[in-house]
């Protein structure tokens, strides 16, 4: 039964392969026809989940990328969905009709909150958990659920690999009974030292509640910490990196180069690194394939408007870890511009409007001798405007657009020539369409 | 000059709570006023004396049993604090804390109710009305009050329990996060209470809340045009 539950989706996932149609829907039917036949399959040898708030999906591309550039066969699920049916799609499409996987390796993108589902007919060799932080709360609640989710369903025969600088990611290597590898990032020159106005997800020691001593943040939560009273502290990172300059940093005497600066890609190399490592490639295999990668920077476009640039940045909401590198990218212009926020849906997950995470963000942070005005766009512009007033913002540098489409009506109008743009999906798409007719 | 007490701010902070924070500050600015802000948690002294007003903002569960354990010496202090009629104002689960129990582990026994886990997690939009205010706003819990004697609101949108406690100038609800950007109407109230807590006589000059107003009233006009 199992068997012809395979055949027909695989020719599911076949036809809407030749459609262009990545899906999760082979994974839905085969459940649909045997709720039990996610138990049917044989993993290979080495099983990868990569989980947590943010960097899984660029984390499990570069390893699926580096295994494959070393001549290995891997299963991932990139182009279906991180939970339950999108794994199971995978699945489907990498077994044989027998369930036993052809892969050498399964590379697979877990979602937070589906890794308790999910590692109980799967289970993960290797865990890589890289950060947990403030995300949808209306769907997630909080990162203490998130941790309990899956810090719950660790078993003691997976390999845990944790990064060092987030005290709550550490805090998964407290109690755990099988083996743990930490990357870090030592002190660079952008650290900085604690400041009271920084919003934490953790700063008191999980062991006795005794206030952590942070000796440099990097960004957020992430740094170098320790407990004054116990001794609960960051922990010596098994593969620590040294950041060189905006596009390099060395791990030992191995230099890794960044195609995309962002900061947070350190940590994305570095644990794609150290797992390529732990799971048996060369020192050199690994790093001639990590600097083959050519990162894929589709979170950022650019359009000509006339005499005008617009580059577009999706930014995700309610994350606040990522809009803030949103707003660090635009603080890195050299030049005099005009920003655009907005959004049309807070979430594409759900219909509720928390305006909350508005004030987790720090536009505080903003340049204000880059930034001429700022529009705000779509449904909740006056909400956005009134958190940029408070974040001192002159109101007359606020221009409120509640309708997107005389937004590029204004841009085309004003005299500000770059525009950069942080606004939700739903909107690129909208603005997308107008961009291309006005250039007609 | 005023002094605000910001309580926990490194605790109790889970949906950008410290929004509240910003705009209280800036609003007793505009009046003219010296604002002292202190941010206070587990390793500092609390001086209930000293302050003009107090907040307390949202936590995950642990933390919030962490800051109860913390406050409880406190009890004596906020109770004279309430009754002096000085303004406080609890938001999100913070406000679990001045009840009898949070399910079996004693509250600071200041109001009369009870809260209990519930089941699944409270995730809702909520729109609140009585007589002098309407506020908008959003709910994320994990427990709820069982059996307050006096809500201070009818729930017009969202979860029916929804409990809100007014006593004096003791202000707590639900709602998390901020507030007062969120509600104007009730910031000015706060504002105007707190300033004549100090000075009877005080000259108010005009509240600069324009895009405010305009958010609350946006959002009202959208959202809930039925409703009002």
């Amino acid at each position: 039964m199992n068997a012809i539950i395979i055949i027909i989706t695989k020719l599911i996932s076949k036809i809407l392969n030749l459609l262009n149609r990545g899906s999760s829907f082979p994974g839905y039917i085969a459940l649909k026809l045997n709720k039990n036949i996610k138990y049917y399959f044989k993993p290979p040898k080495t099983t990868i989940f990569v989980t947590g708030t943010n960097g899984k999906s660029s984390i499990s591309a570069m390893l699926t990328n580096i295994y494959t550039q070393n001549g290995l066969k891997v299963g991932n699920n990139s182009n279906g969905s991180n939970l339950e049916n999108g794994i199971l799609t995978c699945l489907i499409q990498n077994s044989n009709i027998f369930g036993k996987l052809k892969v050498d390796i399964l590379v697979l993108e877990i979602d937070e909150r589906y890794f308790k589902k999910i590692s109980k007919f799967l289970k993960p060799n290797y865990l890589i958990i890289n950060n947990i932080s403030r995300d949808q709360p209306p769907r997630n609640g909080h990162f203490d659920i998130v941790f309990n989710d899956i810090s719950n369903h660790i078993t003691k025969d997976m390999h845990l690999i944790l990064n060092s600088d987030d005290p709550i990611i550490t805090k998964f290597g407290l109690n755990h009974q099988g083996k743990t590898t930490y990357y870090g990032l030592e002190k660079t020159k952008n650290s900085y030292l604690e400041n009271k106005n920084i919003l934490f997800d953790l700063i008191y020691c999980p062991k006795c509640n005794t206030r952590l001593i942070f000796n440099y943040f990097h960004f957020g939560n992430i740094g170098n910490y320790k407990c004054p009273k116990c001794d609960f502290k960051r922990p010596t990172p098994n593969y620590e990196a040294k950041l060189i300059n905006d596009y390099s940093f060395k791990i030992k005497d191995e230099i890794i180069k960044m195609e995309n600066k962002a900061f947070y890609n350190v940590y994305n190399l570095l644990v794609s690194y150290g797992t390529a490592r732990l799971t048996g490639l060369t020192k050199k295999q690994t790093v001639n394939s990590l600097n083959k990668i050519i990162i894929n920077v589709d979170r950022i476009k650019t359009y000509q408007l006339d005499d005008k640039l617009f580059t577009i940045l999706i930014s995700k909401n309610e994350n606040c870890a990522s809009y803030n590198q949103s707003l660090n990218y635009i603080n890195k212009q050299n030049k005099k511009i005009t920003i655009v926020i907005g959004f049309t849906n807070i979430s594409r997950r759900y219909t509720h409007r928390d305006l909350s995470w508005l004030w987790d963000i720090n536009f505080e942070s903003l340049n204000k001798d880059l930034i001429q005005e700022i529009i705000c766009v779509g449904p909740f512009a006056y909400d956005i405007a009134t958190r940029l007033k408070y974040a001192n913002f002159n109101e007359e540098q606020i221009i409120i657009c509640k309708d997107s489409k005389k937004l590029l009506n204004y841009v085309k109008n004003s005299k500000q020539k770059h525009i950069y743009s942080l606004i939700c999906f739903q909107l690129e798409i909208i603005l997308k369409k107008q961009l291309k007719e006005l250039q007609k | 000059m005023i002094t605000i007490a910001h309580l926990y701010y490194d605790l109790l902070n889970l949906y950008g709570e410290n929004g509240n924070i910003i705009v209280l500050k800036r609003t007793l600015k505009e009046q003219g006023i010296k604002v002292n802000l202190k941010l206070l948690s587990l390793e500092d002294d609390f001086n209930f004396n000293e302050y003009d007003f107090v907040y307390i903002g949202t936590g995950t569960e642990n933390n919030q049993l962490i800051a109860l354990n913390h406050l409880k010496k406190y009890t004596k202090d906020i109770k004279k604090y309430i009754e002096e009629k000085k303004v406080f104002l609890a938001t999100g689960n913070s406000i679990e804390m001045f009840g009898k129990s949070i399910d079996n582990i004693k509250g600071l026994n200041i109001f009369k109710y009870n809260v209990e886990s519930l089941s699944n997690r409270l995730v809702t939009e909520t729109l609140l009305k009585n007589d002098n205010f309407t506020l908008i706003g959003f709910q994320n819990q994990s427990k709820n009050i069982i059996n307050n004697p006096e809500p201070w609101f009818t729930v017009l949108k969202g979860d029916q329990l929804n409990t809100s406690i007014n006593y004096n100038n003791f202000y707590g609800t639900y709602l998390i996060g901020p507030l007062l950007v969120r509600n104007p109407h009730f910031l000015e109230f706060l504002v105007k209470q707190t300033i004549i807590n100090k000075n009877k006589s005080f000259k108010f000059k005009k509240f600069n809340l324009k895009l405010d107003y305009l958010a609350y009233n946006n959002f009202l006009n959208t959202f809930y045009k039925d409703l009002q």
